[in-house]
């Protein structure tokens, strides 16, 4: 995790940072992976209907995860850069931040708002999904009616896992909270 | 009072929950079908019914868009699909048809949190005038005198004995993580005055002090405390110490909580 603390200042990163965040955690995870994983399993249990080319099309969807894993990786990787309090001001003339104040300040931050215990935990359900995803691995290779019964207690997991990297996100301070 | 409309279809899967003020519709066509629609549109980017064909070639999310914002009305869009491309295209309808990002409408697209985007006691009690900015209501992410103040406090207390501070403000500072990292001489010339000059700009005292005034939310009261922080910088640094420097810490940190706004 960089801290950013020798770093030029980055209004380019605190925007790409919302704008990963947004597309793995809004985009693609509550508003595509999550629903998939849960119809999925209403089809298993005969609360909803779906055919085989149904199944596939909202399988792909899972299978997006090794897509998004780099999107993690750099999220927590940037984090401290991107909503650090010090950054903010950054870019800011009437703030020449002295360097041992800018280490200090952002390391209280970082303490302050458990910052790196947030970083652990979605480093830990990215591996979790890591393993959910092999688990899968054989119904997402033939993504049919017939195999989603096997399939289900991965897809549980998968979902259990998805609403905890959104949890973990949204605990996350909001950018200059002090 | 402005009158706030909210169309929302998932209301009950929010982190956060609108004033009971605030009516929560949770279709555009029942928008629309209001024969009074208030002063500001609260509007879920992602309603299922949104890129439906209205008239005029506009989607039914672009016409309430478009109907919300006539004479002083303002609209907010919330959440959204993805971002990416509906964004954009929402940008360039509302902006076909003369309306002004930040003047007229928000679009906060991916957001975990409305309540922490917008101020919206502030927008319920607003007066609604001619030519008023929607953007006036949105939240930002600190005012820069007052966060760099709280930041040089906090990194002060670091470098101090730590056993001179109460419980509170230990724990304001993060706990005995933030101390064992603050430790061991990091912080120890901090307490000169000089850091803090060049960080608040050294020749202005009274600039520091118009900047803090201007700052400082106007429902909160003064505090003693930052005032006779500035003057200790400037005037008398025998009096920077660390009990004053621990009461200014918590003024600044109730400040930016209440005030969520420390420019970006």
């Amino acid at each position: 995790m960089s801290t950013s603390a020798v770093e030029a200042p980055s209004s380019w990163v605190a925007g790409e940072w919302q704008r990963r965040r947004a597309e793995l955690t809004h985009d693609w995870l509550q508003n595509r992976a999550l629903p998939h994983a849960n119809a999925l399993l209403a089809i298993t249990n005969g609360a909803v209907r779906g055919d085989d080319a149904a199944i596939a099309a909202m399988s792909a969807v899972l299978s997006e995860w090794r897509d998004r894993r780099d999107d993690v990786a750099w999220l927590t990787e940037h984090v401290v850069e991107a909503l650090s309090p010090v950054n903010v001001l950054d870019g800011d003339s009437a703030f020449v931040f002295d360097e041992q104040l800018r280490v200090v300040s952002e390391r209280a931050w970082i303490c302050r708002h458990r910052v790196e215990e947030t970083v652990a935990s979605i480093r830990t359900i990215a591996f979790d999904l890591d393993r959910i995803l092999a688990a899968l691995e054989p119904f997402l290779r033939r993504p049919q009616h017939s195999r989603l019964v096997a399939a289900a207690p991965a897809l549980i997991a998968f979902a259990a896992a998805g609403r905890a990297l959104v949890e973990a996100f949204r605990s996350f301070p909001r950018r200059g909270a002090l | 009072m402005a009158t706030i409309i909210c169309v929302d279809n998932r209301k009950r899967e929010r982190p956060w929950q609108l004033d009971p003020k605030i009516a929560t519709l949770s279709t555009i066509d029942a928008y629309l079908a209001l024969s009074a629609r208030g002063d500001v549109l609260l509007l879920h980017g992602g309603q299922p019914e949104g890129p439906q064909d209205a008239r005029k070639g506009r989607s039914l999310l672009i016409e309430a868009l478009i109907l919300a914002c006539q004479g002083p009305g303002r609209a907010v869009v919330f959440s959204g699909g993805e971002p990416l491309v509906v964004r954009d295209l929402i940008r360039e309808q509302l902006q076909g048809a003369g309306l002004t990002e930040g003047e007229h409408f928000l679009l906060l697209s991916a957001i975990s949190n409305l309540k922490e985007e917008i101020d919206l006691p502030a927008l319920m009690n607003l007066t609604v005038q001619p030519g008023w900015r929607i953007d006036s209501v949105r939240r930002r992410t600190a005012a820069p005198t007052l966060l760099a103040l709280a930041l040089l406090s906090q990194a002060t207390l670091l470098g101090t004995d730590t056993t001179q501070l109460d419980d509170a403000t230990r724990t304001l500072l993060g706990g005995a993580c933030a101390e064992a990292r603050g430790a061991g001489g990091d912080g120890i010339g901090l307490l000169s005055p000089v850091a803090w000059q060049e960080v608040l700009g050294a020749s202005a005292r009274d600039e520091v002090r118009s900047k803090i005034e201007r700052e400082w939310p106007p429902q909160m009261e003064k505090s003693d405390a930052i005032g006779a922080l500035v003057t200790a910088i400037y005037e008398t640094p025998a009096a920077f110490e660390v009990p004053l420097i621990a009461r200014a810490f918590r003024e600044l940190d109730k400040v930016l909580a209440a005030k969520q706004e420390v420019r970006v």
